[in-house]
């Protein structure tokens, strides 16, 4: 036991259950002959006279322990760079990301630090690579650009190991839900290593984890793949196989949807009008068709769920709401707005409209969209018709929904609830009219009201889709001097310094 | 000189005003911008008919608006100096107006005057001392009885021992004008006893305790540096204008860190520097009560052309500023090459200083380790110290280094470093 060990054991037991100890054989004779001529009166001072003397001893006289350095730490410094660190201006730059949490636009910085050879400055590492912890996106792009020091760094942190593994390695052994983020993010980089890996390994996957790959990969784009689409209708999994029925059917050349149309093609009929058939033609629906194979085989509802229809009519609904739109046109040899014209004007046929716009969704068919929103442009749209329509407007062209935007209609269809939502489905590149018209579109739904915390993170993200000229325009979403208006102002304020920092990105590597 | 934003938003008084100097930092909010070298100014529209005059001085960190706001700096200044960082361009006018180069010229006589100071009645002072010593005296003889009875009880008894008994010991202390013993018995109290060590700390705070008062009673027998540590330690207090009577010591001083700390009353703030050919290390307090605004002449990462006072002591250590001529972007520190020669000096140090704790040190080479969930800092000859960080700071440090040898900059307190900032790629960043 050392002096300072003796001394404390003494100060917690207390003078009057132990004496002041002797530690002078352990010191150096110079130092025994200093504590020899301590004065003492008493127990207490005596130990505190003691302890005096020994404090500053003991502190002045610590060192610092050694470490065997090599063996302890094998992994001890990082492989000298190549490359060369991004410029100051965009260090500046991903600064001010990092530090507004405008993490939207990292991916556009990291794409254009990829694009220029650049390497991430290692002060931002740390904070990258954590965002990256949970973003198998983000982790993709980081590994690219971290550079040999962003891999050593990585190497010491187990929540960090992921960015060092190749792709084959994180499908092979990632979590479910990493693999599913990485099938999304090589379905938009690299399409045939997402089908090959998603293949490569299908027979061994749980029926969960087929049916969640299955619903990001989505659509087949090639021969190859409506082949192995339509072997999944022998899946294990009910539900693998419905959602394989559902994807087939959005393919005009798959089998299935040929083979469904073939069956049901007598859905709709057009009827000559009047004496002799030479009055105007109606459609109808007809509900006497036998349908009972195509319910059963699609796992649809064979008995009516609304009081509004019977089985034989419900049934019909479902299909027609399978049906490429498009086929109707043909068969009918009618336009999108002839055919849809007798299901909003009759009442009858007014109840099929959910059913239209279903279908229209499901295939995303630009002419029917627009066709829709025509009807809903004009003055005597209803009630049902308004109803149904947000589902379809990913599926219309920019032009139209400009107009839309700008028409009184569109508080009914795009509110303060599904508007932002909706305009992020809005995946074509937006033009500065179409940035206008979408943005006086939000000011109506939120200047009163304001933007609420939990919707701040979507409306930043518009950002990304403004076109960047929207930035002269400023003064025209601002509210008149008179109202306060605050929290649109601030929000707005914080959506055009989004854009603004978008737009300097890709210069800011220029330097 | 550039800022970053991280370096100009650290100068805003709370996080409120964050929010709104970034709002602030609006193009088409400012009705004219204009800059210099040494300053900023610009007019912007608020909610008066008039637009406020903002206007920065550079050189001696200072601004003034004619806003009607009470936070210090307000959120027009602090938008004024992110609109700067992030678009210098937008500063067209060169030549200050009037309302700018007026309020330059006041400021600049200012820090004339405070640099010559009024001289101090001795008389009136040699009375207050004598006073104050005879009350020291009594909490003196007191608190050393205070002492033996907790050595004769044994300090096992301590974590028993409720709220009252430090308070109601720290107030007899306040009474008898040794605010600093009251602290030393308040941090006694404060100790974790539930911590591994707490018997040391303990131990050696009361030691510390015993020291000041045995110094205290052999005071005619102590050198004029040790007098001036028992009376810093006794909480004596020294007036501003006592210290600006000093010479001062003129450097470049570095301002390595801050540490900023929060109790119920108020906040402490401790800055760290170092002087560039001085060597001299020296630590400025501010403490800010509620509502006060803060000071801003005192930025990290960069370093003040400036003139510091010393409270006298045997280890000059704690100063105030006593003119600022400029300010500069921050240069590498220099420092200790391996940690057997900080220990060398730390020695020297402890035999000067029976007070200290906390000690600043640039050390010049060492690499930071992650080894075993511990990160050390490592010199050439293998000695280690360990770091205390958060975790953001240690994955900073370990990224700035790549496992090469840096310059780190912190304080040393119980054998362990808690870092300020680190010189990697030629930049000081701070930790």
């Amino acid at each position: 036991m050392n002096a300072i060990d003796e001394i404390l054991k003494s100060a917690l037991l207390g003078t009057d259950k132990v004496a002041v100890p002797s530690v002078t054989a352990s010191l150096p004779p110079a130092v025994q002959q200093e504590l020899s001529q301590l004065p003492s009166e008493d127990n207490e001072t005596s130990f505190l006279q003691l302890s005096a003397f020994m404090l500053s001893y003991y502190r002045a006289g610590q060192e610092f322990p050694v470490v065997d350095i090599d063996t302890a730490n094998q992994n001890n410094s990082s492989e000298t760079e190549d490359e060369k660190y991004a410029p100051n201006a965009a260090n500046r730059l991903l600064r001010a990301l990092i530090s507004e949490n405008r993490y939207s636009l990292l991916t556009t910085w990291l794409t254009h630090c990829a694009e220029k050879l650049y390497k991430i400055a290692p002060q931002y590492l740390p904070q990258l690579l954590k965002l990256g912890e949970e973003d198998v996106a983000l982790q993709r792009q980081l590994a690219g650009v971290m550079g040999e020091r962003g891999h050593w760094l990585a190497s010491l942190n187990d929540d960090w190991q992921v960015l060092r593994q190749s792709i084959q390695e994180i499908w092979e052994t990632g979590t479910s839900r990493q693999r599913k983020q990485l099938l999304k993010y090589l379905l938009d980089h690299d399409r045939a290593q997402a089908t090959e890996l998603m293949q490569g390994t299908w027979k061994e996957e749980n029926a969960t984890d087929r049916f969640d790959f299955l619903s990001v990969w989505s659509s087949p784009q090639s021969a190859e793949e409506l082949a192995f689409l339509e072997t999944l209708l022998q899946d294990k999994s009910k539900k693998v196989t419905a959602l394989a029925q559902q994807l087939l059917l959005r393919q005009s050349e798959s089998k299935l949807a040929q083979q469904f149309h073939q069956q049901c093609h007598q859905l709709l009929t057009l009827k000559k009008g009047g004496m002799l058939g030479i009055g105007s033609a109606k459609i109808e629906i007809n509900t006497d068709i036998n349908l009972t194979t195509q319910i059963k085989e699609l796992g649809l509802e064979p008995e009516s769920l609304d009081k509004a229809f019977t089985d034989q009519e419900y049934q019909a609904f479902q299909v027609l709401s399978l049906i490429q739109p498009k086929i109707w046109e043909e068969q009918l040899a009618l336009s999108p707005e002839k055919i849809l014209k007798p299901f909003i004007t009759d009442k009858s046929l007014q109840k099929y409209l959910p059913a239209w716009a279903a279908t229209v969704a499901f295939h995303r068919n630009s002419n029917w969209a627009n066709a829709w929103l025509d009807f809903v442009l004009a003055s005597s749209a209803t009630k049902v018709l308004l109803n149904n329509t947000s589902s379809l407007l990913p599926a219309a062209s920019p032009e139209v929904l400009v107009c839309l935007f700008s028409d009184k209609q569109a508080e009914a269809i795009l509110s303060t609830n599904n508007s932002i939502q909706l305009l992020e489905e809005l995946r074509f590149p937006w033009s500065l009219e179409f940035s206008k018209a979408a943005l006086h579109l939000l000011y109506r739904n939120f200047a009163d009201r304001g933007v609420y915390h939990y919707e701040t993170e979507a409306f930043m993200r518009l950002a990304e889709r403004m076109h960047i000229k929207i930035l002269a325009h400023q003064e025209e979403f601002l509210p008149p001097q008179n109202e306060k208006r605050d929290t649109w102002r601030t929000m707005l304020r914080d959506l055009f310094r989004t854009i603004e920092l978008k737009t300097k990105i890709p210069t800011s590597f220029d330097e | 000189m550039q800022w970053t934003e991280e370096q100009i938003l650290e100068l805003a008084p709370d996080a409120a005003s964050v929010k709104a100097g970034k709002k602030q930092a609006n193009l088409s909010k400012w009705l004219r911008l204009g800059a210099t070298e040494n300053s900023l100014w610009g007019e912007v529209q608020g909610s008066g008919s008039t637009p406020y005059q903002t206007r920065i001085d550079l050189r001696q960190i200072g601004y003034k608006c004619t806003c009607p706001s009470r936070k210090f700096p307000c959120k027009h200044a602090i938008g004024l100096l992110l609109l700067r960082a992030r678009s210098a361009d937008a500063f067209t006018e060169t030549t200050p107006p009037d309302w700018v180069a007026d309020w330059l010229n006041q400021r600049e006589k200012r820090e004339e005057r405070k640099a010559n100071p009024k001289p101090v009645d001795e008389k009136a002072r040699q009375k207050r001392v004598a006073s104050r010593m005879k009350k020291i005296e009594g909490g003196v003889e007191e608190l050393q009885l205070w002492l033996k009875d907790l050595v004769r009880d044994g300090l096992a008894t301590l974590p028993t021992r409720d709220r009252a008994f430090w308070q109601n010991t720290a107030a007899r202390m306040v009474d008898a004008q040794a605010p600093g013993l009251a602290n030393f018995v308040r941090r006694m109290g404060d100790i974790n006893y539930h911590a591994a060590g707490w018997e040391y700390t303990a131990w050696q705070t009361l030691t510390q305790m015993y020291l000041v008062t045995e110094g205290f009673k052999q005071w005619e027998s102590l050198d004029a540096g040790v007098q001036e540590d028992v009376k810093t330690a006794l909480g004596w207090p020294y007036a501003k204008d006592e210290l600006n009577q000093q010479a001062g010591v003129e450097d470049i001083w570095q301002i390595l860190g801050k540490q900023e700390f929060q109790d119920e009353r108020l906040t402490t703030i401790r800055y760290w520097l170092k002087g560039k050919t001085s060597e001299c290390y020296a630590l400025i307090l501010q403490f800010i009560a509620p509502g006060q605004p803060r000071d801003t002449s005192l930025m990290p990462a960069t370093q003040l052309e400036a003139t510091l006072a010393f409270y006298p002591s045997n280890y000059p250590l704690r100063a105030i500023v006593k003119e600022i001529r400029q300010t500069h972007p921050m240069s590498q520190p220099e420092g200790y090459a391996t940690l057997s020669e900080f220990e060398a000096g730390y020695a020297q140090v402890v035999s000067f200083d029976f007070q200290t704790n906390q000690l600043p040190v640039v050390l010049g080479t060492v690499t930071p380790r992650w080894i075993g969930e511990k990160l050390l800092l490592t010199d050439s000859t293998g000695k280690a110290v360990t770091v205390q960080v958060t975790e953001e700071g240690r994955w900073k440090m370990l990224a700035l280094s790549g496992g090469q040898p840096i310059t780190v900059a912190g304080i040393i307190e119980n054998r362990m470093l808690h870092p300020l900032g680190v010189w990697a790629f030629s930049e000081y960043h701070l930790l």
